[in-house]
């Protein structure tokens, strides 16, 4: 008799319970009862802004639960990089969306970098929540967003016009798209999992609260597109308030690319999708459907990527 | 800003608030399972968790709280469904109801996406099938209660406790088709 706690059917009904907390006749069922408790004045919000403050309230009692249950607070003292990333890991796995400033500067080294205008930094806005993320452009006029969803897809939105969005599988992007995207983004999840699993962490001196560290890789494979990566985690959060990606293409010099932090909050769910970002009239094309589609992608990221110095 | 000791650290009442909103919904959830009606499982939730911040001063409810909250569900609807078997026949009708509106909830909750609608909707197949002890055994168990512990609170030996959260699973493992996939025995 199977009695253990690692039942496969266990860990099914658990997160099927766990995502119930979303439920917004829950939620309105918790704001009776926190009335009748008096625990808090209920404000009225909207029905969206109530459901999205009882998602954040979720993220952060969530984060704050399994701190306890995990075992996982860590004296700023005490804490080996090694544990620090793990704890960082653990606290980006929440369902929270994180907005990050992405400044993409060129290294002087790079041939780029000697065109007019080369070395003014690019700045992009990225949303995260976990593996799946959304770039547009810092600047007033945000006419083209960027990202990639849960199902494992890229997609593109040019607003211009009635607008126009193409949405291609992973496995199906080009090398120099998928180059590109690499450079603009980042995927925290599979980034600080790669960290730990591949790079040799070394803790560098840090203001009190602040963990910093210093990721060079151990193999080959990263060492081509990567030289180091400097994390700056939060000590009592573990949220990563900081990250610099030295950037190499075949040990060349590309780019320094700096993700700071400068929003938690969350986000409709509908903005990691590429409809989210689209009115209705706009046509939308499957890159698998359409293969005709993908020079498209192709030249907007090859445009992007010349500004910051990829195609080396 | 008040504050309460919630599991040794001194947390704001932001974190109770919290608490209740990240634990209503799989009450809510368990209760219906139970009770088969929307309204009842909503009162009987509504009213256990009052009772438990009621009382939160002699446990700790980050720890505990969930399963002690479960444990109460549990005996409320035991107690309802225990006078609700006098009035029979509205049973299959109210179950049908209590269908329609799981239907309902899924499709406007947006967290559904991220567990996929069509496993939600086998899981919740899945726990129709099982009988009310089963459902239980094997939601009390995932919240951390030992099989002791549901024993005591259905009335029945440990190995019966036992004997049912195996063929809980093992019902929901086949309704899931996981059987063949993860080699359950």
């Amino acid at each position: 008799m199977t009695l253990n706690d690692s039942h496969p059917v266990d860990n099914l009904l658990r997160r099927y319970l766990d995502h119930k907390s979303g439920d917004e006749q829950a939620q309105k069922l918790a704001n009776r009862i926190l009335e009748q408790v008096n625990m808090k004045p209920v404000v009225k919000y909207g029905q969206k802004k109530i459901f999205r403050k009882a998602i954040w309230f979720i993220g952060m009692a969530a984060a704050v639960l399994l701190a306890f249950f995990g075992g996982l607070y860590l004296s700023p003292v005490q804490a080996s990089p090694e544990a620090v990333v793990k704890a960082a890991m653990f606290a980006h796995a929440l369902p929270v969306d994180r907005l990050y400033l992405v400044e993409t500067t060129l290294d002087p080294r790079n041939p780029i970098s000697r065109l007019p205008n080369a070395n003014i930094p690019r700045r992009n806005y990225l949303w995260t929540r976990g593996d799946s993320f959304w770039l547009e452009p810092a600047q007033a006029v945000k006419n083209w967003a960027m990202g990639r969803n849960e199902s494992e897809e890229l997609w593109l939105a040019l607003k211009s016009g009635k607008g126009l969005g193409i949405r291609v599988p992973l496995n199906e992007v080009p090398e120099a798209v998928r180059l590109t995207a690499d450079l603009m983004t980042m995927r925290i999840e599979t980034l600080l999992n790669e960290v730990l699993a591949d790079f040799t962490l070394i803790e560098e001196k840090a203001p009190t609260g602040t963990h910093l560290i210093l990721a060079k890789p151990k193999l080959n494979h990263h060492a081509e597109k990567i030289r180091s990566i400097l994390l700056e985690v939060d000590s009592s959060t573990r949220i990563v308030r900081k990250v610099v990606v030295d950037r190499v293409q075949k040990s060349r010099p590309v780019a320094l690319v700096t993700f700071t932090l400068i929003e938690t909050s969350v986000q409709p769910g509908g903005v990691y999708q590429l409809e989210g970002h689209l009115n209705d009239e706009s046509m939308i094309v499957e890159g698998m459907e359409n293969p005709a589609l993908i020079p498209i992608l192709l030249r907007f990221f090859q445009n992007k990527g010349e500004t910051k110095g990829k195609s080396l | 800003m008040r504050s309460k000791n919630i599991a040794g650290i001194k947390t704001s009442f932001e974190v109770s608030e919290a608490w209740i909103r990240l634990n209503t919904g799989p009450a809510l959830a368990y209760a219906k399972s139970l009770v088969r009606n929307h309204h009842t499982a909503e009162d009987i939730v509504q009213d256990c968790i009052c009772r438990l911040i009621g009382k939160s001063e002699s446990y700790d409810l980050a720890v505990d709280g969930r399963k002690l909250l479960f444990r109460s569900i549990t005996n409320a609807s035991i107690n309802f469904t225990t006078r609700l078997r006098l009035v029979t026949g509205l049973d299959q009708e109210d179950e049908q109801n209590w269908v329609d509106r799981i239907q309902d909830v899924r499709e406007d909750c947006p967290e559904s996406l991220a567990v996929g609608k069509e496993l939600e909707k086998k899981i919740e197949e899945g726990i129709q099938l099982l009988s009310v002890e089963q459902r239980i055994a094997i939601q009390m168990k995932i919240v951390g209660s030992s099989t002791g512990e549901i024993a005591t609170m259905l009335r029945i030996t440990e190995n019966h406790a036992g004997v049912l959260l195996h063929r809980a699973r093992q019902i929901l493992a086949r309704h899931l088709e996981l059987l063949e996939k993860e080699q359950i025995v």
